[in-house]
């Protein structure tokens, strides 16, 4: 490939594709989300909110490129920071053979565990829109992967900073002191503006699926400062390094994810490392998994990481039915002392275009100090119902 | 692509001899404006630099130090010959190295019997004054006291009275190493004057400020005696093997500019040199004298056999580039390993020592060819070498008897790893100091006859203001030193509430009845001050209690042990002050042992880190380099093996280690895997190129690569055996194993990986086989246009007419039937399942197939999702293999997930239809036996019994059409044997005039009642989908 003729290619590209296509589709949905237990704090509601989501997504394109664009808007009855607007992804992509190029904001997922998402960090967390640091929020991006042989090497250059967007007074599932969003501190010279650089190694050899990374710029886990009765989130430069392993061996799915992070106080590593193995045919045709995941974080209980030293242990059934009906349940015990945590997600579809779903949390005998110990009255159970466009 | 990138290493060498001058210039430009550095080297004298700024010990032992006057100093133990040291000729130098003490720099306090603050009553007052005015005063009195006083009894003066101490405690103003030296250096003419002016005296001298400057005066030992040896060793071993001047000036000139741009380097980025890293220009020697002799003997060879020289050079460079690049950077890979080492003084060791391995590449092929290009060279006429012989019966030894081989030797190695756990870590600095070193013998002949030389303090808190005064806090600190002096483990406590009792007695006339602790705050706060009062200069209590009174610290004296015993029993003290003491009194040990005793485990951690992720790199490189998954896997055992072996013989050998040894296994498996490379690169290329069979290309790689191996292994061992003549444990003993290791290394490789490779080969032989049936078939395409066709029709013709058993008719049915479809490439199609359950209602999904055709492997298959539309955009994608099993990745759009699942589920509905996955996906030859039943008017019926017991199926009984080979009907029975579903084909069209496709598929649940169709659509076929469309990059993408 000349570089020089590489803004050609771009032009041209889309010129040749005869076959490109219009793709309109998303979703939208309602959800109910009642607390079980009274606000811990001051300033938070009590008792049940109601929120909706909107997701449209429309995209141009064919086989080997494409142009998308995917908004989200939330709204939420109680909370006003929880109703918020993003921009999920606005990307062009073109795939040649031997690289792809995409440009503009988009979702990146990196690692291979289930119950902790330690090497997935180029993302910002959407931290309004769940607890379980899955929802993100959309990153602008050059994206260069360079498609060998031995693997792909994907290079990053991330332009514009994304903060985590916190819960506001009325909300749940905050810690007590409110959040200073406004005074948080960047640790980079043009605040925002300060362009991120990352670059990951993938590759799948037999039955190995491994990914290498590094990170440097302004961290997506802020830690926080008591600033006059409130939290400041700060956001420091870090070098993060990190590597994801899966090994696919009969049933068994083996994983691990590590870190090692400089540039955020002293210097960590953490781990999260587990299996998966399904049952297949358990109950007629219905699938059992069982998952069992170590998680472990070298600040231990000074850090802010809940996943310390603590053990993930969970089932997943997926019934194989018309309707995809799946059941998710799960446990994380705290090694050091009681603190535990209960989830459990189930959906179902419901005619050919809807989706019902139902997710609970629960906080149990957290200990003062941990971490999740400001979630301990924030037990809820969740019902949504969502239509697919 | 070998051939365009050898082209490359052509034209480059040719530059590079055109250009020499340039090239000379290029690499000494390099050299110096690296090696300008130098000037900003120094030595670090001080024990800390083991610990990095986030070692938790270091961090409370300075908290500490931040608190109390900081505990380093010097110790001087006067001993007499008289045996008597409270006579009076002993009591005058024991008063001239007090005297003289204060004029060391930096001292800031002296402790001596002499001038011990004795305490006694004169009516109301207190006096408080020396306790040896000079040689004159009551010595009897004197050692009655200094006998009973608790402070000095056990670490200035023993029972025996032998021999006394005096203790120079100094406070450094800055990290400035001369500081240290030149303390030291008046330290030692104050010590060689009191034994000149007192004759009968010897003064013997430790402490840690001498430990500090140990470890600089042994760095500084090493690299000026190591360094010259070690040019010697290659100065010779270079003759012998090149017997050259210009090769051996070419050689010396390399190892001297690689170790110049490493430790320039180190000056550059500011590594103050310790024992460790002062081992580096050493290792950059060892190591880069293998890339100049490689390249230097090829050219030789070269040169032999008539070439002129500088078409040597281009030859040497052509077939030395590769290898010398890969091996340079996997050693450097493995120093680079070091990093997660953690001492600060081996990532310094490591970096230096990688960028010198760096620097001796970058020289061997630019700067050596250019200057043997410049100079005159001959090479001289070869004798048979005794070397070569041997290798070429050692070659038909190991052929011969390789299944005795594997066995023994693999006893062997496991024999010696079951000796790893003999190993036990100990980081007693004292004893990283061999003997001839002055500080040792001082250090242990104090330890054994004075005082022990390590320590364990304690920060204990009342927890408020002034609260040392209170009763119950002494009563607190004096349960724990009673304790602590019941203990075995402890030589001498000092603790404030002596201090404390001894006021107490003197306030009562020096009546023993009253050596306790006062019994009243206000008593207790009222001798605190009075005592304080009294004390001259320099004896203040700020050693003991903090400024706001508030804490005050205890010092135990241990006894000489291993550092797991410092590590158990710092637990145990600490475990002792939370059962019985309040909370604000739970101190943790530290110290100086106390951080050495916790280093070596926190190092290991990191080394074995750091050598996993090295083994991991390696191995991968030299999987991608060697482009063999199976051979590369194989070089796991040469690689690992020495290291777990080098262990065990470690352990056999006494087993003591220090924390570099945790480091040797990283650092190892870059310096033997060159031997493996070396090794597997040549008999693959003996395989893959010539087609010998393994027993002849291991043959082949005894006689060419053998004599280098043995060469460079020789010169490594030197190299390191050089290093363990090094003063210094943690080096010589570094030396000692690297030696072991690399030896075991060229044993496995010339005895082990042999063996192993001839044993793989059989296996790998007879699995082939199995997929020469699939070649025969599938590799049809190749052979298209070629007469072997004609003759692979016949073949397979004759094989269908001819073929005598069912089994042979119906796998002969299945072949032909592959092969009918063989050369489509790639086809796409759009499918729509309308599920129907027993009540009839429907619901559909709506998928996209794309198939890729892999002619020598299984095929591979997208399937995209579209509706239901909650699972719009979700792909499936499946590399079938021929045997085993595939592998399957799904792609999740919510969070832009790809996930690898396992092919377990195979047997599981596809989307909740009564299609199974392994009913969609592509069914290979191998994944059946075969049996042929009947034919059914136009119709062949045979058999299919899955070979994968993970199959949902136990037999398939399958129509297919005479004429076209073409599935009409498929009934399916379960693991119990009984009917499970009937699938039926239908509506056949065929495209590109070859290959039939079925626009329906009809299957029926005769169990469940459940049935699902399944329609295609818009076949199309070459479409020109290529891998890259079926990868994992693939998923991701929007379309």
């Amino acid at each position: 490939m000349n570089f020089a003729l590489f803004p050609l290619a771009i032009l041209l590209v889309p010129a040749l594709a005869g076959a490109s296509e219009w793709r309109t589709g998303g979703l939208a949905g309602i959800e109910v989300r009642g607390f079980t237990q009274a606000a811990a704090f001051a300033g938070q509601h009590q008792g049940s909110a109601v929120s909706g989501f909107f997701e449209p997504e429309i995209s141009f394109g064919q086989d080997r490129w494409s142009l998308i664009f995917r908004p989200y808007l939330r709204i939420d009855q109680q909370d006003s920071e929880r109703t918020h607007f993003d921009i999920r992804e606005a990307y062009w992509e073109t795939a040649l053979d031997r690289w792809e190029l995409r440009i503009g904001i988009r979702k990146v997922y990196w690692g291979v565990t289930e119950s902790l998402h330690l090497v997935d960090f180029i993302n910002q967390i959407d931290a309004v829109e769940n607890i379980d640091g899955e929802d993100r929020l959309g990153q602008p991006m050059v994206n260069l992967a360079l498609v060998r042989e031995y693997g792909t090497l994907d290079l990053f250059a991330l332009p514009g900073f994304r903060e985590r967007i916190f819960p506001g007074e009325d909300g749940r599932l905050r810690p007590g002191p409110s959040i200073s969003e406004d005074d948080r501190i960047l640790q980079s010279g043009n605040g925002r503006a300060h362009t991120d650089w990352a670059a990951r190694y993938s590759h799948s050899l037999g039955d190995w699926d491994i990914g290498v990374s590094h990170f440097y710029g302004l961290t997506r886990d802020p830690r926080f400062i008591a600033r006059n009765g409130a939290l400041v989130p700060v956001y420091e430069l870090i070098h993060q390094s990190s590597i994801d392993l899966q090994w696919t061996v009969g049933g068994f799915l083996w994983k691990f994810e590590a870190i090692d992070r400089t540039g955020q106080q002293d210097r960590f590593k953490a781990l999260v490392a587990g299996y998966e193995y399904t049952f297949n045919g358990l109950i007629g045709v219905a699938d059992l998994g069982v998952l069992s995941e170590y998680q472990w974080d070298q600040r231990g209980k000074s850090g802010s990481s809940p996943a310390d030293n603590d053990v993930f242990l969970g089932a997943r059934l997926a019934a194989n039915d018309e309707a995809s009906s799946e059941l998710l349940a799960g446990m994380v015990q705290d090694l050091d002392h009681e603190t535990r945590f209960f989830n459990i997600e189930a959906s179902r579809r419901i005619g050919e275009n809807f989706k019902a779903t139902l997710e609970g949390r629960f906080f149990s005998a957290v200990r003062s100090g941990d971490p999740t110990s400001t979630f301990s009255q924030d037990d809820y159970v969740e019902f949504g119902i969502t239509r697919y466009f | 692509m070998v051939q365009k990138i050898e082209n490359a290493i052509v034209r480059y060498a040719r530059a590079v001899i055109k250009y020499r001058w340039l090239a000379i210039g290029l690499s000494l430009a390099v050299t110096i404006a690296m090696g300008t550095g130098a000037q900003y080297l120094g030595f670090s004298t001080n024990y800390r630099v083991f610990f990095s700024k986030y070692n938790p010990q270091l961090e409370s032992f300075e908290r500490m130090q931040d608190i109390y006057t900081k505990a380093d100093g010097i110790l001087f133990v006067l001993v007499p010959d008289d045996g008597d040291a409270l006579d009076a000729d002993t009591v005058k130098a024991a008063a001239q190295l007090t005297t003289g003490g204060w004029q060391i720099p930096y001292a800031t306090r002296v402790d001596s019997v002499n001038n011990f603050q004795d305490t006694r009553a004169e009516g109301d007052d207190l006096t408080v004054g020396d306790l040896i005015e000079d040689e004159n005063s009551d010595l009897a009195y004197a050692k009655k006291k200094a006998l009973a006083e608790p402070f000095l009894n056990g670490q200035l003066i023993r029972d025996t009275a032998n021999m006394v101490g005096i203790n120079v405690t100094l406070t450094f103003s800055s990290d400035d190493p001369r500081e240290v030296a030149k303390a030291v250096k008046v330290a030692r003419a104050l010590a060689r004057k009191v034994e000149a002016d007192n004759p009968g005296h010897r003064v013997r001298i430790t402490g840690l400020t001498m430990l500090n400057n140990a470890f600089a005066e042994s760095s500084q030992n090493d690299m000026m005696t190591l360094i010259p040896i070690m040019y010697g060793v290659i100065l010779l071993f270079a003759m012998i093997t090149l017997r050259s001047f210009t090769a051996v000036a070419g050689t010396l000139l390399v190892i001297m500019l690689s170790t110049i741009t490493g430790m320039g380097f180190a000056g550059w980025v500011g590594i103050k040199l310790s024992p460790p890293s002062a081992m580096a220009p050493t290792m950059i020697m060892t190591l880069a004298v293998a890339d100049s002799i490689h390249i230097l003997l090829s050219m030789l060879v070269a040169m032999r056999k008539g070439m002129k020289k500088d078409d040597a050079i281009v030859e040497s460079l052509r077939v030395n580039f590769g290898p010398v690049f890969l091996t340079s950077l996997t050693t450097a890979i493995g120093f680079l390993s070091m990093n997660f080492s953690e001492a600060p003084p081996f990532w310094h060791l490591g970096n230096i020592t990688a960028v010198g391995v760096a620097g001796a590449w970058l020289y061997s092929i630019l700067f050596l060819p250019a200057l043997v290009s410049i100079l005159p060279m001959r090479a001289k006429k070869e004798s048979e070498s005794t070397v070569a012989a041997g290798l070429g019966s050692l070659a038909e030894f190991v052929i011969a008897r390789r299944k005795q081989l594997l066995v023994g030797v693999s006893a062997v190695a496991i024999g010696l790893s079951l000796f790893i756990p003999r190993n036990e870590f100990d980081d007693r600095w004292v004893e990283y100091f061999d003997e001839t070193m002055a500080f040792r013998t001082d250090s242990d002949f104090t330890a054994d006859n004075l005082t022990g030389l390590y320590q364990m303090q304690f920060n204990l808190k009342s927890g408020e203001e002034g609260g040392i005064q209170n009763p119950a806090y002494l009563q607190n600190v004096q349960k724990f030193q009673q304790w602590l002096e019941s203990r075995p483990q402890v030589v001498h406590v000092v603790s404030f509430t002596d201090v404390m009792k001894k006021v107490n007695r003197s306030m009562h006339g020096d009546d023993e009845a009253y050596y306790k602790l006062p019994e009243s705050r206000n008593l207790a706060a009222q001798y605190l001050l009075l005592y304080e009062m009294s004390l001259p200069y320099g004896f203040d209590l700020n050693n003991q209690i903090n400024i706001d009174k508030s804490a005050t610290r205890l010092t135990a004296t241990i006894r000489d042990m291993s550092t797991r015993e410092t590590r158990e029993f710092a637990a145990e003290t600490e475990a002792w002050l939370r059962a019985n003491t309040p909370t604000s009194m739970h101190a943790t040990a530290s110290s100086a042992a106390v951080m050495f005793a916790h280093i070596s485990i926190r190092n290991l951690v990191g080394a074995l880190t750091g050598a996993f992720l090295a083994l991991i790199l390696i191995s991968g490189i030299l999987m991608l380099t060697l482009r063999s998954l199976r051979v590369g896997t194989i070089s796991l055992v040469p690689n690992l093996l020495p290291a777990l072996a080098g262990f065990g013989v470690w352990g056999i050998l006494g087993g003591r280690v220090t924390m570099s040894l945790a480091l040797v296994t990283g650092m190892t498996i870059g310096i033997v895997v060159d031997d493996t490379v070396h090794f597997l690169a040549k008999y693959l290329r003996a395989r893959r190129e010539q087609g010998m069979n393994p027993q002849d290309a291991i043959r082949y790689v005894f006689q060419t690569v053998g004599p280098a191996l043995v060469g460079t292994t020789v010169v490594l061992v030197a190299g390191f055996i050089v290093l363990a003549q090094s003063h210094f444990e943690m080096n010589s003993s570094m030396g000692k194993l690297t030696a072991i290791t690399i030896v075991i290394a060229l044993a496995a490789d010339l005895l082990l990986l042999p063996p192993l490779l001839m044993m793989f080969e059989e296996i790998w032989a007879k699995k082939d086989k199995k997929k020469e049936q699939r070649h025969m078939t599938k590799g049809y395409r190749k052979l298209v246009d070629s007469i072997a066709t004609g003759a692979l029709l016949l073949v397979l013709g004759t094989s269908s007419v001819y073929a005598e058993t069912a089994e042979e008719k119906g796998l002969a049915i299945a072949i032909e039937a592959d092969r009918r479809d063989i050369g489509f490439s790639d086809f796409s199609a759009d499918s729509l399942m309308i599920l129907k359950n027993k009540r009839g209602h429907t619901s559909t999904r709506h998928t996209r197939v794309r198939t890729l055709e892999v002619i020598d492997g299984g095929d591979k298959t997208l399937v995209l999702f579209d509706k239901p539309r909650d699972v719009k955009d979700t792909k499936f994608l499946t590399h079938s293999k021929m045997t085993g099993n595939d592998d399957q990745w799904l792609f999740l759009p919510a969070l832009k997930r790809v996930k690898r699942i396992s092919a377990n589920n195979k047997s599981g509905p596809f989307m909740g239809s009564e299609f199974s996955y392994e009913d969609i996906s592509s069914q290979e030859v191998e994944e059946y036996t075969y049996k042929w039943l009947r034919d059914e008017g136009n119709n062949f019926v045979i058999e299919r019994y899955p070979v994968d017991k993970k199959s949902g199926y136990t037999k398939l009984v399958t129509w297919l059409d005479k004429e076209h080979y073409r599935l009409q009907k498929v009934q399916f029975h379960d693991r119990k044997g009984d009917l499970l579903k009937t699938l039926d084909y239908k509506d056949y069209h065929q495209y590109l005039g070859k290959h039939w496709r079925p626009n329906l598929m009809t299957v029926v649940n005769h169990q469940t009642g459940k049935s699902t169709d399944l329609q295609w659509s818009n076949y199309q076929f070459k479409k020109g989908l290529t891998a890259r469309d079926f990868d994992r990059n693939a998923l991701k993408r929007t379309r």
